[in-house]
């Protein structure tokens, strides 16, 4: 008995179990809250996600050299530095930043008024990469060896604590995840025993006809499947709805937790998991339980 | 068909059948009796397979019961005409949805095999009761039912339990004289009951041996009656 078979249905199997009794309607609410967290914990994920891409894309393909010499000898470094890195293959752009610009980048922070010429800044020259397999240690181990007063820099020091973070927290809400299946998975098998054990009769008269375990468990497993299925529609709608009215944009420097485009799309398993998840646990828990009667 | 080597059934200390050797062949008809509580229903949930022995060996046509799986046990009783004294419906279907039960467990369930449960609650006087829910009929309705259901997949054999036991004189007489019928084909046929009247009226019909289980043990009772 596949997911498929059981969702053709059979309309003999789905009859013979009654109807009442308030089991399949806590299954329901118990899913519906379940599908409600995973949304959550999905757009999340995705949140992080994008935030680490963001990351990655900024620092990554950039390095910046730094001349930390003064006077003529800083002209001359520059000058020998730019010689080494349009020499390097694989570098697209060395730019050094004007002097104007280097105020502009420390404005926010020491004043309109700075007098840059008496100050020993290091000139700056930003780097960018062709692709990303640029071995930016090679070309930091090239200058130093050739431009002494040349500080390289690119930006690795940032990357990996940032990296670490993010597979932090996308670890979390796998975890979480994980949890809410586990939880989702012991309520449709208590649902599934409590089912069983409340139509015992059902059960001896379906034995007395000739019915096989595996169709006893399809009437039970269907019915708590299907519920399952409806309840984490309606979590994941509603979950969805309170998402999309979110703002698009995030705050503090974070990405939108609202989902945005294909990233909806990420929403639309859960209900589908979560009928699977039930399926496969009830379908457990009926057969063993209808293992252990006579 | 049905075999009971040296059997032996107890409930909680108590033996409720001890050292019982029985076996049900084609062509067989058996009348079952002894006092209540003898046993009687626990005999025959042996012989559809529903209850297992604490010693001895059975054997559902020709296999033992204790190496089935619960697939072949159900296959087993696939086979079989089954009447119990009590609770055997599904409360919340109409009456005509239990008795195709047997063709529902099985598969789709088409016109045709409707149309023969038709018939068969037509014959038993239930005609009148297709729609009616179990709880809300008598209890020799229910019996009937019951009988018409077992008999609806034309078993290899016929186990039942009290099927009388509600019935009038007249309405006993023709369920029973029915399994004589179904006994002159060759089905065997297993019916406890108590009722001494109908062993006698069904004598000049059919070769019956009446078995009395009594104690624990099973004797021949055919001579005494
Ligand atoms: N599942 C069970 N658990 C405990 N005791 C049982 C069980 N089934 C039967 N018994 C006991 O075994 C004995 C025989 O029961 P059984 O139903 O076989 O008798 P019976 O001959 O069919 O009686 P009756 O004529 O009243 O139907 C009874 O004392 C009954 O209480
Ligand atoms: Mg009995």
């Amino acid at each position: 008995m596949s997911v498929f078979d059981m969702l053709r249905g059979d309309p003999g199997a789905s009859r013979v179990v009654p109807s009442s009794g308030t089991t399949p309607r806590l299954v329901a609410l118990g899913t519906a809250s379940m599908a409600f967290l995973a949304v959550f914990a999905i757009a999340l994920a995705a949140m992080l996600f994008h935030l680490g891409a963001t990351w990655r894309a900024e620092l990554a393909g950039t390095a910046t050299v730094r001349i930390t010499s003064s006077g003529e000898a800083r002209d001359a470094d520059t000058e020998a530095a730019m010689q080494v890195l349009q020499t390097t293959p694989g570098i697209a752009t060395a730019r050094v930043i004007p002097e104007l610009e280097q105020q502009a980048l420390l404005e926010p922070w020491f004043g309109k008024d700075l007098p840059l010429d008496s100050l020993p800044l290091p000139r700056l020259i930003e780097v960018t990469f062709e692709g990303e397999s640029f071995d930016a240690k090679a070309l930091g181990l090239r200058l130093a060896g050739e431009v002494p007063s040349a500080r390289f820099d690119d930006h690795d020091r940032w990357r990996g604590p940032l990296a670490r973070a993010q597979a932090r927290m996308s670890w979390l809400a796998v975890a979480a995840l994980g949890l809410i299946a586990a939880t989702l998975a012991a309520v449709t098998a208590l649902a599934a025993r409590a089912a069983l054990s409340a139509n015992s009769q059902v059960i001896d008269v379906l034995r007395l006809v000739g019915a096989r375990d595996t169709w006893i468990a399809r009437a039970f497993v269907r019915r708590i499947t299907l519920r399952a299925f409806l309840g984490a529609c309606i979590g994941t709608l509603a979950a969805a709805a309170i998402l999309a009215a979110f703002p698009a944009t995030g705050a503090a420097g974070l990405p939108a937790l609202r989902p945005s485009g294909a990233s909806w799309a990420l929403l639309a398993p859960v209900p589908l998991l979560a009928a699977l998840v039930a399926w496969a646990t009830t379908r457990r828990s009926a057969l063993r339980m209808l293992k252990g009667r006579p | 068909m049905i075999d009971l080597s040296q059997v032996t059934v107890a409930f909680g200390g108590r033996v409720v059948l001890d050292d019982v050797t029985f076996s049900l062949q084609p062509g067989d008809f058996f009348f079952l009796t002894g006092p209540s509580g003898a046993g009687k229903t626990t005999l025959l949930r042996l012989c559809s397979g529903a209850q297992a022995p604490a010693r001895g060996e059975v054997r559902l046509f020709g296999r033992p019961l204790a190496e089935m799986s619960s697939d072949t046990r159900a296959s087993a009783r696939r086979r079989m005409g089954i009447v119990y004294q009590d609770t055997q419906f599904l409360d919340h279907l109409p009456l005509e949805e239990n008795i195709v039960l047997p063709f529902t467990v099985r598969g789709p369930v088409d016109p045709e095999m409707r149309a023969q449960a038709a018939d068969l609650m037509a014959w038993v006087g239930l005609g009148e009761h297709r729609t009616a829910l179990p709880p809300t009929l008598s209890g020799g309705e229910r019996q009937r039912a019951a009988l018409a259901r077992a008999l609806l997949t034309a078993p290899e054999l016929v186990l039942a339990d009290e099927p009388t036991g509600n019935l009038d004189w007249e309405m006993s007489l023709k369920l029973l004289t029915l399994l004589i019928e179904l006994n002159r084909l060759g089905t065997p046929v297993l019916m406890a009951t108590h009722d001494l009247a109908l062993i006698r009226a069904a004598k000049p019909l059919v070769n019956a041996r009446v078995l009395r289980l009594k104690d624990g043990k099973l004797t021949q009772a055919g001579a005494a009656l």
